[in-house]
């Protein structure tokens, strides 16, 4: 479990109760019977004991244990501590106190906890203990049987399992002695059997499914018959660390597995006998198992991302001015860690859009009739290989005849378009760069990170972006992305010697240039009416000797707006395989990711958003 | 099927921490109470079929706590969730009809492992 989120609650929670203690410890001094004060100083190092083991502070721990056992014993000795013992223990809590702010940032206490804690068990031990009685054991009378439990040795508190063990019996007949007996088991004497004489009705079996169901027992031996319980892998679920670059290259040798099994097919297809065929077969099927369970190895739930949202909410809220909350469900969805590094900012600027200008201040949303506070909903649900997370909030929802007169001044689309668009449709305008973002450009969204770099994330990966509104009400976006690491259908072209790939979602058009001089200068051409520019391919991977005399155009889009990107050649389409891009390529913004091909060249996925 | 746990404890701290555990695995958190007494009325009120109990609270301890629950629903599942060293108070919970106990600091695998026995009971 991940512990430092409980840090801060941990420092909170001790440092009070340190409070407490000195506090009551001055009341001790004025009257040492004081038996609340005991009671609380006693109850106060417990906690943070508890606390301490919990985050696994040894130190701290091991320092509250020892002053709660001195506590535990004035408190139920009887024995009234003298002014000058009460005075002693002081020091104790102000180590106690020193060890907490240390772990906290202070600078190290010269404490020495060993001697410190060994001078608090001497002061515990001249307190007087309790005497403790023997019972003698009650003669048998009717049919006993011997009853002999074994606990693990890795269990915690087993001399209070083998207690468990005594009770369990008590219910199954009558206990005429056991072996440690109650009372050794209080005092700890305990050393992995105990072994009980039973006067009981119950079967031997009975008996033993009794006992065996008692947490910690491996073994259970009823009169004749022994039962042995099957070792418990203690950690189920065990997780393990590894380099997130080493899940990578394994993801991407396994990409170059499958790209060599296909090229072995391809080479073995007409020579190939039935046998070879079938093992070809089992061959193939290992090789795909591999690859899914590196895909789920990758997985990571949504929650590693969700984790970080309400931190977006609250921020958002303070710097508008708004009250936001926000409420999430599905994070036990399990993505692709790649997909889900990506979803980051694009889901992180949706949140701060419906802070920013979904909802309403707090005075509007009385007017209206709503609460205060504005709700954010982030619903994530797996749908096949998919995953919807759907972004909603109670705010204003969108103005669809505010984005058709933006759009139609910004030329995007004229009056009659904008007349004929259906509401549904206007709301996706909001993803046309320049509409998307406001006019209100604040610290939270005026980044220029807007819808627009969004949709093309969620596009990026394989996925698709759904925008739905009622006015006045909500405002829902969706995010369709793929669990894991897409199969990108690809176009792919050539550079001068290079080949590259580009994915054809992302593909408007492709034609051939036309080299009439009218229409065609260096950097403009012009197609459909509008003059676009037009961008050499050799600008993506400079090369010697460059012949720039291509006449194939691809049409594609960036934030500018449509571009030419004019290229040598188009070899055709391919499905593919999409690995991470490695260091130092990785920050790239216009490299989608790499793929492998049968020949062994790199093949570069680009991703058009961002190539000029 | 899971059921419903109400989950007792004094400090805030150790309440999520199991709180945390519970709600991954999927049970149902019914509510909280921070000592012996709130978790009686709190008893009374959820109807919860599984209760995790510290033992040493402010205003009613957990062993106290325990058999004034048990006497309203003898049925009732009951976890303490004992600290270091406290062998002889757990014992005496169990005594008093607890089902079973889970140490600080917690093992979730361990915790896991109890509840999802009880839950099956």
């Amino acid at each position: 479990m991940d512990l430092e989120k409980y840090r801060e609650l941990f420092f909170t929670e001790s440092r009070e109760y340190i409070e407490t203690m000195f506090n009551l410890l001055q009341k001790l001094s004025g009257d040492s019977t004081n038996k609340t004060a005991l009671n609380e100083i006693f109850r106060a190092a417990h906690s943070i004991k508890g606390m301490a083991a919990s985050m696994e502070y040894k130190d701290i721990s091991n320092l509250a244990h020892a002053i709660e056992n001195l506590f535990e014993k004035l408190r139920t000795s009887g024995d009234i501590a003298t002014d000058d013992q009460i005075k002693e223990i002081f020091p104790y809590i102000e180590a106690l106190d020193s060890l907490i702010r240390h772990e906290q940032g202070e600078a190290k206490p010269s404490v020495d906890i060993y001697s410190l804690i060994n001078k608090i068990e001497s002061q515990e031990k001249a307190a007087t203990a309790k005497k403790t009685e023997k019972k003698p054991a009650a003669p048998a009378k009717s049919p006993v049987l011997t009853l002999e439990a074994s606990i693990d040795t890795a269990a915690d508190a087993p001399a209070a399992r083998a207690y468990m063990v005594i009770r369990k019996a008590k219910d199954l007949g009558k206990v005429i002695s056991s072996e440690p007996d109650a009372n050794q088991l209080r005092e700890g004497k305990f050393y992995g059997t105990i072994s009980i004489n039973l006067e009981t009705e119950f079967s031997e079996e009975a008996i033993i499914d009794a006992i065996q169901s008692i947490t910690g027992v491996i073994k259970v031996t009823a009169g004749t018959r022994v039962a042995e319980a099957k070792k418990k892998k203690e950690f189920r679920d065990q997780s393990i660390r590894i380099k997130g670059s080493l899940l990578d290259e394994l993801l991407r040798e396994t990409g170059e597995l499958i790209i060599s099994q296909i090229q072995l097919k391809q080479s073995l297809k007409n020579r190939i006998t039935q046998e070879q065929e079938l093992l070809f077969e089992g061959f193939t099927q290992r090789i795909s198992n591999l690859k899914n369970i590196i895909f789920s190895i990758r997985l990571l739930p949504l929650k590693f991302l969700t984790d970080r949202l309400p931190r977006v909410i609250l921020e958002s809220a303070q710097n508008t001015g708004k009250q936001a909350e926000i409420v999430i469900s599905g994070e036990d969805v399990e993505i692709d860690r790649l997909v889900l590094d990506s979803l980051h900012d694009p889901l992180t600027h949706i949140l701060r859009n419906s802070v920013a200008h979904g909802i309403e201040h707090p005075d509007e949303r009385s007017k209206r009739g709503k609460n205060q506070k504005g709700m954010v909903e982030v619903r994530a649900r797996r749908i096949g290989e998919f995953v919807e997370i759907e972004i909603q909030d109670d705010g204003q929802g969108m103005k669809a005849g505010e984005l058709k007169a933006k759009a139609v001044a910004l030329g995007i689309i004229t009056e009659e378009q904008a007349n004929k668009m259906p509401q549904e449709e206007a709301y996706y305008l909001a993803c046309a760069p320049g509409l998307s973002t406001s006019e209100n450009i604040d610290s939270t969204s005026g980044r220029g990170v807007g819808l627009d770099v969004v949709k093309n994330s969620v596009e990026s990966l394989g996925g698709n972006l759904f925008i739905s509104s009622t006015p006045g009400a909500k405002t829902s976006i969706t995010l369709r992305i793929p669990i894991n690491l897409s199969i990108i259908k690809s176009l792919i072209i050539r550079v001068n010697s290079e080949h590259l790939a580009i994915p054809i979602a992302k593909i408007e058009k492709v034609f051939e240039l036309n080299k009439n001089g009218d229409n065609f200068t260096k950097n403009l051409y012009e197609y459909n009416g509008k003059m676009l520019r037009i961008i050499p391919g050799s600008v993506i991977i400079p090369q010697d000797n460059v012949r720039d005399n291509g006449m194939v155009g691809i049409l594609l889009r960036s934030p500018r707006g449509e571009y030419i990107l004019k290229v040598d050649e188009l070899l055709g389409r391919m499905d593919i395989y999409v690995t991470p891009v490695p260091k130092p390529l990785s920050g790239i913004k216009s490299l989608l990711g790499v793929s492998i091909t049968g020949d062994g060249k790199p093949i570069f996925l680009l991703d058009p958003y961002y190539i000029e | 099927m899971m059921r419903k746990i109400l989950i007792v404890d004094d400090a805030i701290f150790m309440r999520n921490y199991i709180k945390d555990i519970l709600l991954e695995e999927g049970f149902e958190v019914a509510g909280e109470a921070e000592n012996g007494e709130e978790a009686i009325e709190k008893f009374k009120q959820l109807n919860p079929e599984i209760i995790t109990m510290d033992i040493v609270m402010p205003v009613m301890n957990g062993i106290d706590a325990v058999r004034e629950i048990l006497k309203i629903n003898s049925g009732v599942k009951i976890v303490m969730c004992s600290a270091l060293g406290q062998e002889a108070l757990v014992m005496e919970a169990i005594e008093a009809g607890a089902a079973d106990f889970i140490t600080k600091p917690f093992k979730k695998a361990r915790v896991i492992d109890v509840l999802k026995k009880l839950n099956s009971a």
